[in-house]
């Protein structure tokens, strides 16, 4: 389980985050979503020992992550340019990291080598953004982590490559319970591998939200009355969005699609529909709640 | 697993040869190409072209130098470089390696790579040394003094460096603070004496600015390796400071936040401290400059004050936010300037009482009083001298609040006084004044006529007759002889008789300077130093036992030597104030033809009062002759000029220049 709680962080000047509290539960996959400069990457770094928070407490199953040789041999961050030393090739660099990684495991290395066509003896600096950020998931993969931290790992890749890489993370999760946190700015490129995501707005957690809890919880509704919407028909059922085409009346609702029916159906309309939604329209009518444009995190 | 993860990373080993090996393999060849490849040269040569050396760094110096001086900052650059780049430091502090290990590894490693040169290159020229027998040129104890003494700077260099590296996040500022940082006690030292000296009236520059300050700066230290030694525990000082800077990088290091990568100062309590430094830097330097360059003159230096501090002021700002563009951030420097301001007022108007302080009579053990500071400081084989009898003390005591009293200007004659008090308390108070002397003579005359000041100042009289070589007397001007004296008993004679004439002589006799006056020296044997003093006219004593003895013809220039003499009135000459430093004799000897009155003399009577008259005539002096004389000696093309007063002039010049 790994926990954020009330983590602030400064810049020289600028407020990065501030009071954040995030929780993930062990063996998911966490989206943070945020326009740039929201605070993501600050939050990754924090996560992997890279930055100290200057308040609250970052920690991975109850103990702090900074400085912590034990803790961090078992994470691993891919930031959203994968770095490499110069002049090193993939084995060089699995070298370097099996010299440093306790859990090192060479022969899932060389498998992955082989299955991404990767040249073990090929310069890694002169490969394409693409290639490169296969590598690092190679070496990252390798090390077998506990905890994957990314940052916008899907930015600029094509989409084989971006499945190929999403159903790796998959079967490491699914195989080893390994937990993962993606940072993106972008909800469609993740929301098909998350469990919950937590919108960042300036340094501030919007939401954080259970994705099959959203999908399940959030509805629309086609309504009509004969005689126009009688008093009371949305009365303990939260309202997010409602607009009138003619005489139908359409709501997005939150609750139990049941409880909502039922309720509904005891003043008798003339038509009612439970409409699907995107993630997407959920996520526009949600935040339209909390009255923030999230237009970037959603084109 | 804890195997995989030993105290030595190979991995991590093999990231810092790459990225500083090649630095090191630079410097081996450097100093394979400076020492063995030097004298394999010399040796497969058909003669061997070697020379002694004092020690191995006399041997391609400026090479060995450059390279002291910039490899250990490169290394420390490269090496520390993934600090400063932002990715490679989120991966590096991303791994499951403590901060601590990392720097221990890193600087480890980089001073390994640092010393692996000069321990192959020692080993080259062990084998070197036993092969072809080089005894002659240095011993076997040069080498490993060479060794030592090189991996000693290099690695206080080196340590310095990789202290400033936790310290900023760009690699060349990262290079630049390196070498300022290196050099900063010793600029400090010399611009804030320098500065003091413009406004404390009585500061002893000369006193502070002595050879000693180069200790303070290893790399001013380079600049004498070739000549001196360093001692032992000048070494142990600088592997102090090496062990303190490499803890106290450490401790930065743990402090430093990975996100100041990239930034000029990572700890932002530096800045003010950085701004400040630089702007007094810059006033302290400017006013240096424009103050030497204008002499002394107060407003150039109040312009370099205004002028520095704002330069200063502003390259520090570029620094700090990386571009020159800041102009708009101005108001802090007028805070600087205005604590400027203060600062200078203090010293200025000397509220701290500096200029007025002597030490009360009771409290002063003994007095040194000279006309120069390095007869104090000097590294001669003698302690100064110092006056401890009351009478003098009291003269002089008198004498410096005589000159705190009237604060005389300094001029073109001025002299130094240079005072040390040496107090009961074990202080010392050291002042210098310029002054003009015969203003002071009241003082001076008792002081200098004094037994025990003689005695004190005059090297003869500390001389042991068992050490004496043999003595010389050397005649002024352009003639080919001296008298020399050889025989123990006739030196031990001499010296006697030279003892009882400075004894007898007065204060004018002492520092009579007219006259073709002799030089005489005494070697000292097993020393490279002789002691010399002037040849007065007043030694008749002396003149008497030389003629005795057949010398006084070798000892002294008569008139005999010279031809003739052109006299000239030296207010006829039109020597331009501004260039009378520049001029030279030959070119005085062009403008004396050209005067409109010019007088040839040969008589010898004439010629022998005008040479025992006149004084070497120095084109600066501020006080002008009446005449100039030049004295034609045989065979020489130009003539010797001396100065002439018209009061002792013979008539003839009188009658002719009426």
């Amino acid at each position: 389980m790994i926990k954020f709680e009330q983590v602030s962080k400064k810049f020289e000047d600028a407020e990065a985050v501030e009071n954040v509290s995030i929780t993930i539960n062990k063996g998911s996959i966490y989206g943070l979503l945020g326009s740039n400069g929201a605070g993501k990457t600050t939050l990754l770094k924090l996560l992997s020992g890279i930055y100290t928070q200057d308040k609250g407490t970052v920690t991975v199953d109850g103990e702090p992550v900074y400085e912590q040789k034990k803790i961090k041999s078992s994470l691993f961050f891919i930031p959203d340019h994968p770095f490499f030393f110069s002049q090193y090739t993939i084995t060089h660099m699995g070298q370097f990291y099996k010299s440093v990684y306790q859990n090192w495991n060479e022969n899932r290395f060389q498998q992955l080598i082989k299955s991404f066509e990767i040249d073990p003896k090929k310069k890694l600096h002169k490969y394409s953004k693409g290639l490169q950020r296969q590598a690092a998931f190679i070496l990252a993969l390798s090390t077998m982590p506990d905890l994957l931290i990314l940052d916008e790992p899907m930015d600029g890749l094509d989409p084989v490559v971006r499945k190929n890489i999403k159903s790796l993370i998959i079967d490491d999760v699914a195989e080893r319970e390994m937990t993962v946190l993606i940072s993106s700015h972008n909800l469609r490129e993740v929301e098909d591998i998350c469990d919950s995501v937590g919108i960042l707005h300036k340094g501030k957690m919007l939401m954080e939200k259970d994705l099959d809890d959203l999908k399940s919880d959030t509805h629309k509704i086609q309504i009509a009355f004969k005689n126009g919407v009688p008093d009371g028909v949305f009365n303990g059922v939260r309202v997010l969005h409602q607009e009138e085409r003619g005489s139908v009346l359409i709501s997005i609702v939150r609750g139990d699609s049941d409880k909502i029916l039922s309720k509904v159906n005891e003043f008798k309309p003339i038509l009612l529909d439970i409409l699907p939604l995107t993630l997407e329209e959920i996520f526009i009518y949600e935040m339209e709640d909390v009255g923030y444009a999230i237009k970037n995190i959603l084109d | 697993m804890q195997s995989k993860i030993s105290l030595i990373n190979r991995e991590l080993f093999k990231q810092i040869n790459r990225t500083v090996g090649w630095v090191s393999i630079i410097y081996f060849l450097g100093l394979v190409f400076a020492l063995p490849l030097h004298l394999l040269m010399t040796e497969t040569n058909k003669y061997r072209q070697l020379w002694e050396v004092e020690t191995l760094f006399g041997y391609n110096y400026e090479l060995q130098i450059i390279a002291l001086i910039a490899i250990p900052v490169l290394l420390a650059v490269f090496l520390f470089r993934f600090l400063q780049v932002k990715q490679s430091s989120d991966l590096f502090h991303s791994l499951p390696i403590k901060r601590e290990r990392i720097f221990h590894q890193f600087t480890l490693w980089g001073l390994f790579f640092l010393i692996i040169p000069i321990f192959l290159t020692m080993i080259i020229l062990l084998i070197q040394y036993q092969v072809w027998d080089l005894e002659l040129y240095f011993e076997l104890r040069d080498i490993f003094y060479w060794a030592g003494v090189t991996v000693i700077l290099n690695i206080i260099v080196y340590m310095a460096a990789v202290f400033i590296g936790m310290i900023t996040g760009l690699s060349i500022v990262h290079g630049v603070l390196s070498y300022i940082f290196l050099l900063l006690p010793v600029g400090l030292i010399v611009l804030c004496t320098y500065n003091l000296q413009f406004f404390l009236y009585g500061f002893p520059d000369d006193y502070y600015l002595n050879d000693g300050i180069m200790y303070y700066s290893p790399l001013v230290i380079l600049e004498q390796l070739n000549r001196g030694t360093i001692s032992a525990h000048i070494i142990l000082i600088y592997g102090i400071i090496s062990i303190v800077l490499y803890l106290l990088a450490l401790y930065l290091y743990k402090k430093r936040k990975v996100e100041a990568a990239s930034q000029a100062l990572v700890f932002p309590i530096l800045k003010p401290v950085f701004r400040l430094g630089t702007t007094i830097c810059g006033a302290l330097f400017a006013a240096f400059y424009f103050g030497e360059v204008q002499a002394d003159s107060t407003i150039w230096i109040i312009f370099g004050y205004v002028f520095g501090s704002f330069v200063g002021y502003m390259t520090a700002e570029m620094v700090i936010q990386k571009t020159w563009r800041v102009f708009s951030n101005l108001l802090k420097y007028f805070y600087y300037a205005a604590g400027l301001v203060v600062l200078v007022v203090i010293v200025q108007f000397d509220l701290l009482g500096f200029e007025d302080r002597v030490p009360e009579m009771e409290d002063v053990k003994r007095v040194h009083l000279s006309d120069n500071p390095y007869l104090y400081m000097g590294d001669f084989e003698e302690q100064p001298f110092y006056l401890e009898e009351e009478e003098n003390i009291e003269l002089i005591h008198g004498l410096h609040q005589q000159i705190i009293q009237e604060k005389p200007e300094q001029t073109l004659n001025s002299e130094t006084a240079f005072f040390v008090y040496e107090l009961e308390n074990g202080r010392k108070l050291v002042r210098e004044y310029s002054i003009n002397k015969d203003n002071f003579r009241q003082y001076y005359q008792p002081i200098h006529e004094s037994a025990e000041y003689k005695e004190a100042s005059n090297r003869i009289f500390k001389i042991d007759m068992e050490d004496v070589g043999i003595m010389n007397i050397h005649p002024s001007g352009p003639v080919n002889r001296n008298a020399v004296i050889a025989n123990k008993e006739e030196i031990a004679e001499a010296i006697s008789i030279l003892k009882e004439e400075i004894y007898t002589s007065t204060y004018d006799e002492m520092y009579n300077e007219k006259g073709f006056q002799s030089y005489i020296n005494i070697s000292i044997k097993n020393k490279d130093y002789t002691v010399d003093l002037p040849y007065r006219p007043s030694y008749q004593k002396f003149e008497k036992w030389l003629e005795e003895r057949g010398l006084a013809e070798k000892a002294k220039v008569s008139v005999n030597d010279i031809a003739h003499a052109l006299v000239v009135r030296a207010s006829d000459l039109e020597i331009n104030n501004r260039d009378r430093m520049a001029i030279s004799n030959e070119a005085l000897y062009e403008k004396m033809k050209q005067s409109p009155k010019v007088i040839k003399i040969s008589d010898k009577d004439e010629l022998k009062a005008m040479m025992e008259q006149s004084t070497e005539y120095y084109i600066y002096d501020e006080t002008k002759p009446d005449y100039l004389v030049g004295f034609f000696f045989e065979e020489a093309k130009y003539p010797v000029i001396s100065g002439l007063a018209d009061d002792v002039a013979p008539g003839v010049l009188k009658e002719y220049f009426q």
